[in-house]
């Protein structure tokens, strides 16, 4: 999946595509782990633009991720995600480990203000 | 009207997406909103993951599906021959997971039963687990 990094926010972004399931998740939860290390990013925001599936093996990659920036004192933000994807994340009560919101800059916002869920 | 259709696969991940969608592609005559296609999706892909991660270990083995309209009434029925649940009513639980250290959050029977009209769940341990699970389909008013 491609990714980008902001420096200044120590902000890893995941550009997700397709269907997250258990088949698509492992490779989901190495990649944001192998460039959280290499990037000494703290932060992560998942783009789920272009996703077009998810079912509760992306809730446990998403759990997964945010125990890890947890511990490295960071926030975990999800945005552009569709009604499914949004009812998933409320069933399951990620509302209250990330930020969810409509777009990138609106996350960088919650970030910058320190009103990030830890 | 009525319909049905059988059909047996190999327990691995990447026949997780080929389930879901023969079983969503099963009600289109019905009509469904996307919305009932979405939760037919997750439903039968909560199940199938099941049966891979739980019931075979990762290690194998055939699941069947089987799918039956009636009237504006579908049902699946998705079978394993792995190792079967002790406590079905226990595993059912919100947030219950036999695997906690595989990041499992243990919501699949959750979004089953969130996302389908019935759910019904049959388990005999070293035998295997059948899940039943029934929705209805709106009334098409268009
Ligand atoms: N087909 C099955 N065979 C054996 N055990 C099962 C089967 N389906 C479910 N279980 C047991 O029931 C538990 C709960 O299942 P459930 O789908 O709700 O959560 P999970 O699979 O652990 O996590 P998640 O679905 O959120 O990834 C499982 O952890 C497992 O112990
Ligand atoms: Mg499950």
């Amino acid at each position: 999946m491609e990714t980008m990094l902001i420096a200044k926010q120590r902000m890893l972004v995941m550009r997700l595509r397709g269907e997250i399931d258990h088949h698509t998740a492992g490779g989901i939860r190495k990649q944001l782990e192998r460039e959280l290390k290499m990037s000494g990013a703290v932060n992560i925001a998942l783009d789920f633009k272009e996703v077009t599936f998810m079912d509760s093996s992306g809730i446990g990659v998403i759990i997964g991720r945010y125990k890890t920036v947890r511990a490295l004192g960071g926030s975990m933000v999800i945005y552009n995600a569709s009604e499914q994807i949004r009812r998933l994340l409320d069933m399951s009560g990620i509302r209250r480990i990330a930020v969810i919101c409509s777009t990138l800059s609106e996350g960088l916002n919650i970030i910058n203000s320190g009103k990030a869920i830890r | 009207m009525k319909n049905s259709m059988k059909f047996e696969f190999p327990a691995r991940s990447e026949n997780e997406k080929l389930a879901r969608t023969v079983c969503a592609a099963f009600v289109l005559g019905l009509d469904p909103t996307i919305d009932e296609v979405d939760e037919i999706k997750t439903a039968v892909s909560e199940a199938v993951t099941n049966c891979i991660i739980h019931g075979y270990d990762g290690g194998g083995g055939m699941i069947e599906i089987e799918a039956e309209t009636d009237g504006r009434d579908v049902t699946y029925i998705i079978r394993d021959s792995g190792c079967g649940i002790e406590d079905v009513k226990k595993a059912m639980e919100p947030l219950y997971t036999g695997k906690p250290d595989s990041e499992r959050s243990g919501m699949g029977f959750s979004i089953m039963e969130a996302f389908m009209d019935e759910l019904r769940v049959e388990s005999s341990p070293g035998r295997g687990t059948v899940i039943a699970m029934r929705k209805r389909i709106s009334e098409d008013d268009g």
